[in-house]
């Protein structure tokens, strides 16, 4: 019987394209500290600390939670570093939920950030692509999320002005979270005119790049009753890889994430997940991805995307609201991006979540993909004691 | 690329270019090397220790170091050194060359630079001063090493 | 309540200076699959992966993306350490003792021929002040090397005698990269790279694969009649810059050592066979200190007394250790290896009679900044 485990704090920094007043190690302090006073406990109290943190080449430094050890006060504690791409933030979330799982610590920090303004991002981000398979015909992420909306637009006839939706909705979202970097007032027609990126990924499309980190506290049951009044239980964590290239991969849609999500389901008794949960957090790195991530977790039928996001089923006022934080394309630090999904989750159900708060939210869904968009990872929490 | 508010330091790895923010403590230590070709110090208000050089908080009392910049040297103590004779792309010399870990007089950590003296006259406890070159930008290299005092 | 969780099975590659032929995934592949055979576990059952190993040694970012095919982990649930397999071991070991996992693969893996071992090692330097002064393992061990030997009055022969005793045993391995009956005087009279490190001293670079299998207690009888359990498994960390703290201080290997002896309830006395890892002969005698096998700055006395030899009360590095075969993120995998024989009788020449505990210690990052012991017992 897995031991019980739950987040009693959290932190977060804010979101800005560049941070020149601190380095990287000084960017993860911010928000480890924001955790600690969050969950009201000192760095004594921490038994434990686990960093994620995406691809080295951004920062320019190897083994970087060796580099940022002091600064996330992992002095003389056990720490180690997890890095699966873009699932890192969840991946390492998850890493703390095991450790407090698995018996052998009671309080845990899971540390996550990236200072992708050290470096050229998309420059970095061409290293994914195999040097001798796919490199000179890498651009970055946008190439290989294009591919995957023409696909799924194609097989299921959404238009782009729906899936433009998702951009203005975001942004909207953004202007309720003192986090986000974007927080903008466009409508349809503006990301309609936005240059194009990689067909049919437009500029308002996209997700920006940020400086950033997050921190979150997991507790075991006897630690959070003493020290968090709400704390966010997590009720089910999954991890699947499906392959970065397999002969009949469908790229629209994942059964990595349709597996990831059904397992949550499961083990949470969750058989209607549209209405079970009460928020979404999902990775939207660009707008086409929110109405594929909806349709494999269940929320609509598979080529229904479009049309859920075009009913205002996903806004704050809808019966499923996606991204009060504004999702991925209103921040995205890539270290810390699947993290902060599962920290709004988390303050979704702590009644933490100030001006985006869904009202009554007692269950939520936190979603991150990584990797050739293989990596799919689902976290659910609730307020409700499994 | 936007200016730091403490510092930026240029650099690669490979082809890919890369502007490091320094953050306060150390970027303050790089401009004493550009302004006044000297060593600054950051005190810990928990354990006291003087860090030289600082990365803005003393990692064993998880507490930022002092506002306050400390003069520490100018000559120093080595605590360490080595002769290396297999370099790296990135090392600062050619090989053969020494580093040395040097304390400076007032400090309670050691700074890793250039020790310029022959293999045979380094010793661990010999005191140094530090060297400066002419031009000084606000980077490690604006301190050529340290030579015998 | 935790489950015990037990090693049954382990497959290593055989390390090479190059493997030229062979791309990173096949090295894998040709590791995992012989292992899944050998203990006669169908795909279906492995249940769960952590993998280890560096996107800056493979020149690709997020390289799991390709090597969790190889794994074994399509469609699995699966995570990665950008540590040693020994810290992937650790964190494989937590998901199974949490219940939710019946067995997990932990696999590493390195190509070291693919790149410059100090211009890999370096990348680990941070850029303000130790990028400009080309820190990397061989000059920061170095430094770490004089800082041990000036504390204790330690002589410039002991860690040669180390190294003799590594390159020794690895005489007896199968899986040796290299081998020697060497001599101190051999030692110290190969090439010096960084003052006081010669190449016999210090870490070769090598291609390899190491897979470790476990499996909780309920089902660790179904892939073997010899479990290795892991009985305690602990890991600490000192501060990075390498001036910040003292170098020949071995307070991260105590902790790491006081917390898996603590989780095993056992004490260093109750060791009867140890496989340790760090970058030179020197940190290996540092380390043996740090776990308690000789006072501080005792192990070289305690080593020319013949304490840590195959014959001795506490062998050492039977396996040749990492001067003998270095894969960069696997190494501390091939420790393991090593312990797992030796706690089955399977060590063939190597056997050591009678061994009932075993570490497997392994370091990442510079300087001994972090440290990872795991004792195993049968």
């Amino acid at each position: 019987m897995p031991r019980k485990v739950a987040v009693i704090g959290t932190g977060q920094t804010k979101t800005k394209m560049r941070r020149t007043d601190v380095d990287f190690p000084g960017l993860v302090r911010e928000a480890v500290t924001a955790a600690l006073e969050d969950a009201g406990i000192t760095m004594k109290d921490v038994d434990a600390v686990v960093f994620g943190s995406s691809p080295e080449y951004f920062e320019g430094v190897n083994n970087p939670e060796k580099w940022c050890l002091d600064a996330s006060g992992g002095f003389m504690k056990p720490q180690f570093r997890i890095h699966t791409g873009g699932t890192v933030g969840a991946s390492t979330g998850i890493g703390g939920y095991y450790h407090v799982a698995s018996g052998m610590y009671d309080v845990v920090l899971a540390i996550t950030g990236d200072k992708l303004s050290e470096g050229e991002v998309q420059y970095n981000l061409s290293t994914v692509y195999d040097p001798i398979f796919g490199r000179d015909m890498a651009a970055g992420a946008p190439s290989a999320v294009a591919i995957q909306a023409s696909r799924y637009m194609h097989k299921y006839g959404v238009t782009e002005e729906q899936t433009a939706i998702v951009a203005v909705q975001d942004r909207k979202h953004a202007q309720n979270n003192p986090y986000a970097q974007l927080q903008l007032d466009i409508t349809v027609e503006d990301v309609m005119k936005s240059p194009p990126l990689c067909t049919p990924i437009k500029l308002l499309d996209a997700c920006p790049a940020s400086d950033g980190a997050a921190a979150m506290v997991f507790a075991s049951e006897e630690r959070a009753q003493k020290l968090c009044p709400r704390p966010a239980w997590v009720r089910a964590v999954s991890a699947i890889a499906e392959s970065a290239n397999y002969t009949y991969r469908d790229w629209a849609e994942n059964i990595a994430l349709i597996k990831a999500a059904k397992k949550c389901y499961t083990e949470c008794g969750i058989s209607n997940p549209r209405k079970e949960l009460d928020a979404c957090e999902v990775y939207d790195a660009f707008s086409p991805q929110l109405l594929i991530w909806a349709e494999c977790l269940g929320i609509c039928e598979r080529g229904e995307g479009g049309k859920l996001v075009e009913s205002g089923a996903t806004s704050m006022q809808g019966d499923i609201p996606f991204n009060p934080s504004g999702g991925v394309l209103s921040a995205n630090t890539i270290g810390a991006t699947a993290m902060v999904r599962q920290v709004e989750a988390c303050l979704q159900v702590m009644n933490k979540a100030d001006q985006r708060q869904v009202e009554g939210a007692k269950w939520a869904l936190a979603h991150g993909w990584g990797g050739g968009i293989q990596f799919h990872t689902v976290m659910v929490v609730s307020s409700e004691k499994p | 690329m936007a200016e730091s508010k403490f510092g930026v330091m240029k650099g690669h790895i490979g082809d890919a270019p890369y502007n490091w923010t320094t953050g306060r403590t150390a970027g303050r230590l790089l401009e004493e090397f550009r302004d006044n070709q000297r060593f600054v110090g950051f005190k810990c208000p928990s354990c006291g220790k003087v860090y030289v050089p600082a990365k803005d908080i003393c990692g064993e009392c998880f507490i930022e170091l002092s506002e306050e910049a400390l003069e520490v040297g100018p000559e120093g103590e080595v605590l360490s050194y080595t002769v290396v004779r297999e370099a790296n792309p990135e090392s600062p010399a050619e090989a053969p060359y020494a580093l040395g870990m040097v304390k400076m007089d007032g400090a309670d950590t050691s700074i890793v630079a250039l020790l310029l003296a022959d293999e045979k006259d380094i010793a661990v406890g010999m005191r140094v001063k530090p060297r400066w070159n002419q031009e000084r930008v606000g980077h490690m290299n604006d301190l050529e090493g340290f030579t015998p005092a | 309540m935790a489950e015990k969780v037990a090693i049954v099975g382990v497959k290593e590659y055989k390390p090479s200076e190059a493997y030229l032929d062979t791309f990173y995934t096949q090295l894998i592949v040709d590791t995992v699959m012989p292992l899944l055979e050998e203990i006669d576990m169908p795909w279906e059952e492995m249940e769960s992966l952590v993998g280890a190993g560096c996107d800056m040694q493979d020149g690709r970012s997020i390289s799991n993306v390709f090597t969790v095919d190889a794994m074994g982990g399509f469609m699995k649930e699966e995570s990665k350490v950008e540590e040693d397999l020994v810290v992937a071991l650790m964190y494989a070991y937590m998901r199974v003792a949490s219940g939710r996992f019946k067995t997990c693969l932990v696999c590493g893996y390195g190509k070291g021929s693919e790149l410059h071992s100090h211009f890999f090692t370096g990348l680990q330097s941070e850029p303000v002040f130790m990028k400009p002064m080309g820190l990397d393992g061989l000059s920061v061990s170095a430094l770490q090397a004089t800082a041990y030997m000036s504390e204790y009055g330690v002589s410039r022969e002991a860690g040669a005698a180390m190294a003799v005793l590594d390159l020794r045993n690895a005489m007896k391995n199968p899986n040796a990269q290299r081998a020697m009956d060497a001599t101190v005087d051999d030692v110290l009279k190969a090439k010096e790279l960084a003052y006081p490190i010669t190449e016999l001293e210090y870490v070769p670079i090598s291609d390899g694969c190491a897979a470790v299998m476990l499996a909780s207690e309920e089902v660790a009888g179904k892939y073997t009649d010899k479990p290795v359990w892991i009985e305690g498994i602990g890991n600490s960390n000192d501060l990075f810059y390498p001036g910040f703290r003292d170098l020949s201080d071995t307070r991260c290997v105590k902790k790491a050592a006081e917390r898996a002896y603590g989780m095993a309830g056992v004490t260093a006395a109750d060791i009867g066979l140890a496989e340790v890892y760090g970058y030179s002969s020197w940190q290996e005698l540092m380390v043996l200190e740090g776990l308690g096998f000789a006072e501080d700055g005792g192990a070289p006395d305690a080593l020319e007394a013949g304490r840590f030899r195959p014959d001795g009360e506490l062998p050492v590095n039977t396996s040749g250790g990492a001067l003998s075969a270095n894969v960069w993120m696997a190494c501390g995998g091939y420790r393991v290896a090593e312990c797992f024989r030796q706690l089955r009788g399977e060590a063939g020449e190597r056997q050591v009679e009678g061994v009932e505990k075993a570490v497997a210690h392994a370091t990442t990052g510079l300087a001994l900044q972090s440290n990872t012991v795991a004792v195993l017992g049968r």
